[in-house]
C-alpha cells in the first residue's frame, strides 16, 4: 500500500513489528493449547500428579513482562503521534483552510483560489491544514498519508502533513455524517513544488 | 444418590404452574433467566437479519441493494439491537439470573420481584425499539454522535433514545440485584474466597452496570432535550459542544465494552475447570483481574477520540491507560492456558467453544493494543479494522463463551442433553465462519475503507465478498444449535443432575431444578475441587 507522507513508513513500521510480534503470541497460545489438549486428552495415560495451582513468582512475572512490553509500545505510539501533531516550523510551510459540510471538502489557498474534492498540494513542503466543519462532525482522512482528523462544529482543529510522493490519493470522510457518507470523497493531488506555485498564482 | 432423590422428588421449576400467567407473575429466578433468553434470542435473529442486509449490500462497491437512507437504518438497528438488548443482557440475564443464587447456594435473589420487573422493563424497552422500526427507524448509528443526532438527522432518534434509556433502568436493576443477593444469601460456608469466578465476574458486571447506565441514562435524556427544545448542551450553533457528547458517551459505552466480556470471561473459568477436570490456576490473580479490568475499565474512555480533536495530553493519558487494562485480560488468557497442563481433558462442545473464546479473544486483544497505539490509531480509527477489532472481542468472545454457556448448563435449565456431534460441528463452523467473515475486514480497514459506508473503492470489492461469504458459514452456524437444541425438548428429561461430573452447587441438584433450588442446605466445599 502506498506511503505518500513522511509520517506514513513510521505508522506502517509500527503496525507491521506489532503485527508480527501479535502472531507469535497467538501461535504460541494456540501451540500451547493444542499441545495440552494432546498431551492432557483424558484417553491418555500420563503424569498428573500435583498440577500446579497458585504460582505467585509466575503471575508476577508475566504481569510485570507484559506491562513493560506495553510500555514500551505506548512510548513509541506517543512518539509517531507526537510527530504528527507537532505542527511544521518550516518557513515553507502551506497553510490551507479547509471546510466540511455534507456532504463536500473545500478548500481554500493561501492564494485565495478554491478548490471542491480536490486538494491539490506540492511535493516536499510541510502542508497544515485547518479544518472546520459547517453542520456535523466529519473526518478528513487520507489512507496514503496515514492521517485523518475530525473536522468539528464550533471548533477548529489542525492536522498537518508533507507528501513524499506524486499523484492522486483518495480522500475520505471517516465519522458518520449521513446520507451521503460514504460519497464525500475527493482527491489529495501531489504536484511538484514549481507547478503548485504556478498553479496557485494563477 | 440418584434413586434418593427419585423417591424425594419436587417438581422442577419447569413443572411447578404451566400456566401461562404463572409464568408472566413469577418471580423465581430460573423461570425469569427462561424468560430472557426467549427475548434476547428474538432480538439477537433481529439484529442478525440487519447484519446480514449489511453484508449483503456490502458484497459489490456499488450502493445497489438498498439506497444509502435505508443501509443507515440497517446498521444502526443493528448496532443498537444487538449492544443493548442482546451483548449486555445475554450472559448476565440468562445465565447470571438462573445460575448465581444456585452457585452461592440460596433460593433466590435478594429481590425477586425486582428482577421480574427488570425483564418487564426489558421487554418495554424492546417494545420501543420495534416501534422505532415501524416508525421508519433511526439512521445515527448506535453511538448517536451529536449534532447529527440533535439537529440534522430527520429520523426517530428520539424513539430509540428512550428504548435504550428504559433498558438502562432494566440493567440497573439486573446489577444492583446481583451484588445485593451475593453479598447477603451466601449459604454457611460459601465464603467470599470460595465463589465460583462466574460470580466474581457478576459482581464486576453489576457494579459497572449500577454505576456507569446512569450516566447513558443522562446523556441521551440530553440529547433528546436539545432535540426536542433546542437547549444547547451539544451543538455548537446553540451553545454546546460535541465533545462533550463523546465523553458521556463513552464514559458508559467504554465499560460497557466489560458489561458484555467480564461475563463471558466468567463462563469460560467454568468451562476450562470442568473439561480439564482440575482447579483452576491462579485462582487469586484471575479474581484480581477481574477487577483490575472493571476499575480500569473506567478510565479509558478516551481511546475512543484520538482523532476528535480531543487535546494530545488527554490522548496520551487515554493510550497509556489502554495499554494498562489490557494486562489484567492477558493475564486471564495465560491463566486458563495454564489451567489445562496436567488437566484431563475432553473435547466437548462446550470446551471448544471455550476455546474459541480463548482464540478469538486473543486476536481481538492483540489489535485492541494495535488500537491502543497512538500512531496506528489515527490511522485506523473509525474504519473497518476497528469494527473488526469489536467483532473479535463481542461475537468471538462474547457470543461464543454465551453458546459456550448454553450448551453447558442446557442439560440444567431443561433437564435435556444436546446431540454432541452436531454441537461439535457447530462450534468449529462458527469459529471458521467467523474468522472468513472478520479477518478481511482488517485488512480492508488498514488499506483504508471507513466504517458505516454504504459503496466503497472496486479495488476492496475482492476482501468484502469473502467477508460476506464468511456471513453466510456463521448463520448456519447459528441456526444449527436453534434446531437440534429445540429438538431436545421433544424428548423425556435424560441429563441427570450432574452430566458433566462437574463442581459446582448447580450441579449437585437435580435437572431441571426445584422451584427451592435446594431440599438440603447445600454443602460447600472448594471452588473447583475436581
Amino acid at each position: 500500500m502506498t506511503e505518500a507522507s513522511t509520517i506514513a513508513p513510521r505508522v506502517d513500521h509500527a503496525f507491521l513489528v506489532m503485527v508480527i510480534a501479535s502472531t507469535m503470541l497467538t501461535l504460541t497460545l494456540f501451540a500451547l493449547v493444542t499441545w495440552f489438549s494432546i498431551r492432557f486428552h483424558e484417553s491418555r495415560e500420563t503424569d498428573r500428579s500435583n498440577p500446579p495451582v497458585e504460582n505467585t513468582k509466575l503471575e508476577v512475572a508475566w504481569t510485570s513482562a507484559l506491562t513493560l512490553a506495553f510500555l514500551a509500545c505506548f512510548f513509541w505510539g506517543a512518539s509517531v503521534y507526537g510527530a504528527m501533531r507537532a505542527l511544521p516550523l518550516r518557513n515553507d510551510t502551506l497553510r490551507i483552510d479547509a471546510l466540511a459540510k455534507q456532504w463536500v471538502w473545500k478548500f481554500q489557498h493561501p492564494t485565495g483560489r478554491r478548490e471542491i474534492d480536490r486538494l491539490t498540494v506540492p511535493l516536499g513542503r510541510p502542508v497544515v491544514v485547518r479544518l472546520h466543519s459547517d453542520d456535523v462532525i466529519h473526518s478528513f482522512y487520507v489512507p496514503a498519508f496515514r492521517l485523518k482528523g475530525d473536522a468539528v462544529p464550533g471548533r477548529d482543529t489542525t492536522l498537518w502533513f508533507e507528501a513524499t510522493e506524486l499523484g492522486e490519493f483518495r480522500l475520505a470522510c471517516a465519522e458518520y455524517c449521513g446520507t451521503s457518507h460514504a460519497r464525500m470523497e475527493g482527491v489529495v493531488e501531489v504536484v511538484p513544488a514549481e507547478d503548485y506555485d504556478r498553479w496557485a498564482a494563477q | 444418590m440418584s434413586v434418593a432423590y427419585q423417591h424425594a422428588r419436587e417438581p422442577s421449576y419447569l413443572d411447578v404452574d404451566r400456566r401461562l400467567v404463572s409464568w408472566l407473575t413469577t418471580t423465581d429466578h430460573k423461570r425469569i433467566a427462561i424468560l430472557y433468553l426467549l427475548s434476547i434470542t428474538a432480538f439477537f435473529a433481529l439484529g442478525g437479519l440487519a447484519a446480514s442486509v449489511i453484508r449483503l449490500e456490502l458484497f459489490t462497491p456499488a450502493g445497489d441493494l438498498v439506497d444509502a437512507d435505508t443501509y443507515d437504518r440497517f446498521f444502526t438497528i443493528h448496532g443498537i439491537v444487538m449492544v443493548w438488548f442482546f451483548l449486555i443482557p445475554s450472559i448476565p440475564s440468562v445465565f447470571g439470573n438462573f445460575l448465581l443464587p444456585i452457585m452461592i447456594g440460596a433460593k433466590d435473589m435478594a429481590f425477586p420481584r425486582l428482577n421480574l420487573l427488570s425483564w418487564y422493563i426489558y421487554v418495554l424497552g424492546g417494545l420501543f425499539t420495534v416501534a422505532t422500526i415501524v416508525a421508519g427507524g433511526v439512521d445515527t448509528g448506535w453511538t448517536f454522535y451529536t449534532p447529527y443526532s440533535t439537529m440534522y438527522t430527520s429520523s426517530a432518534v428520539i424513539l430509540a433514545a428512550t428504548g435504550v434509556i428504559v433498558v438502562g433502568f432494566s440493567s440497573v436493576l439486573t446489577g444492583l440485584n446481583f451484588l445485593v443477593t451475593t453479598a447477603s444469601l451466601r449459604a454457611p460456608g460459601m465464603t467470599w474466597m470460595r465463589l465460583p469466578l462466574f460470580v466474581w465476574a457478576m459482581i464486576a458486571t453489576g457494579l459497572i452496570l449500577v454505576l456507569a447506565t446512569p450516566v447513558l441514562t443522562s446523556v441521551l435524556a440530553l440529547v433528546a432535550l436539545e432535540r426536542i427544545f433546542g437547549v444547547g448542551v451539544f451543538d455548537p450553533a446553540i451553545g454546546g459542544d460535541p465533545l462533550l457528547f463523546q465523553h458521556l458517551f463513552w464514559f458508559y459505552s467504554h465499560p460497557a465494552v466489560y458489561i458484555m466480556v467480564l461475563p463471558a470471561m466468567g463462563v469460560v473459568s467454568e468451562l476450562v475447570t470442568c473439561f480439564a477436570r482440575r482447579r483452576i490456576f491462579g485462582y487469586r490473580a484471575m479474581t484480581l483481574a477481574i477487577f483490575g479490568i472493571a476499575i480500569v475499565g473506567f478510565l479509558v474512555w478516551g481511546h475512543h477520540m484520538f482523532v476528535s480533536g480531543q487535546s494530545g495530553a488527554a490522548s496520551t493519558a487515554f493510550s497509556a491507560l489502554s495499554f494498562l487494562v489490557a494486562v489484567p485480560s492477558a493475564v486471564k488468557v495465560f491463566n486458563w492456558v495454564t489451567t489445562l497442563y496436567k488437566g484431563r481433558i475432553r473435547l466437548d462442545a462446550p470446551m471448544l467453544y471455550a476455546f474459541g473464546f480463548l482464540a478469538m479473544f486473543t486476536i481481538g486483544g492483540l489489535t485492541g493494543i494495535m488500537l491502543a497505539h497512538l500512531g496506528i490509531d489515527v490511522h485506523v480509527h473509525d474504519t473497518a479494522f476497528v469494527v473488526s477489532h469489536f467483532h473479535f472481542i463481542m461475537v468471538g468472545g462474547s457470543v461464543m463463551a454465551y453458546l459456550g454457556a448454553i450448551h453447558f448448563w442446557w442439560p440444567k435449565m431443561t433437564g435435556r442433553r444436546y446431540p454432541e456431534r452436531p454441537a461439535r460441528w457447530a462450534a468449529v463452523l462458527l469459529l471458521l465462519g467467523f474468522l472468513v467473515t472478520f479477518l478481511p475486514q482488517f485488512v480492508v480497514g488498514y488499506l483504508g475503507e471507513p466504517r458505516r459506508v454504504h459503496s466503497y473503492p472496486p479495488e476492496l470489492a475482492i476482501w468484502n465478498q469473502i467477508s460476506t461469504v464468511g456471513a453466510v458459514v456463521l448463520a448456519v452456524a447459528y441456526l444449527m444449535p436453534l434446531v437440534y437444541l429445540l429438538r431436545t425438548l421433544f424428548h423425556p428429561a435424560d441429563a441427570g443432575p450432574n452430566p458433566w461430573g462437574a463442581k459446582g452447587l448447580e450441579w449437585t441438584i437435580p435437572s431441571p431444578p426445584p422451584k427451592e433450588n435446594f431440599s438440603a442446605p447445600p454443602v460447600v466445599e472448594e471452588p473447583y475441587a475436581y
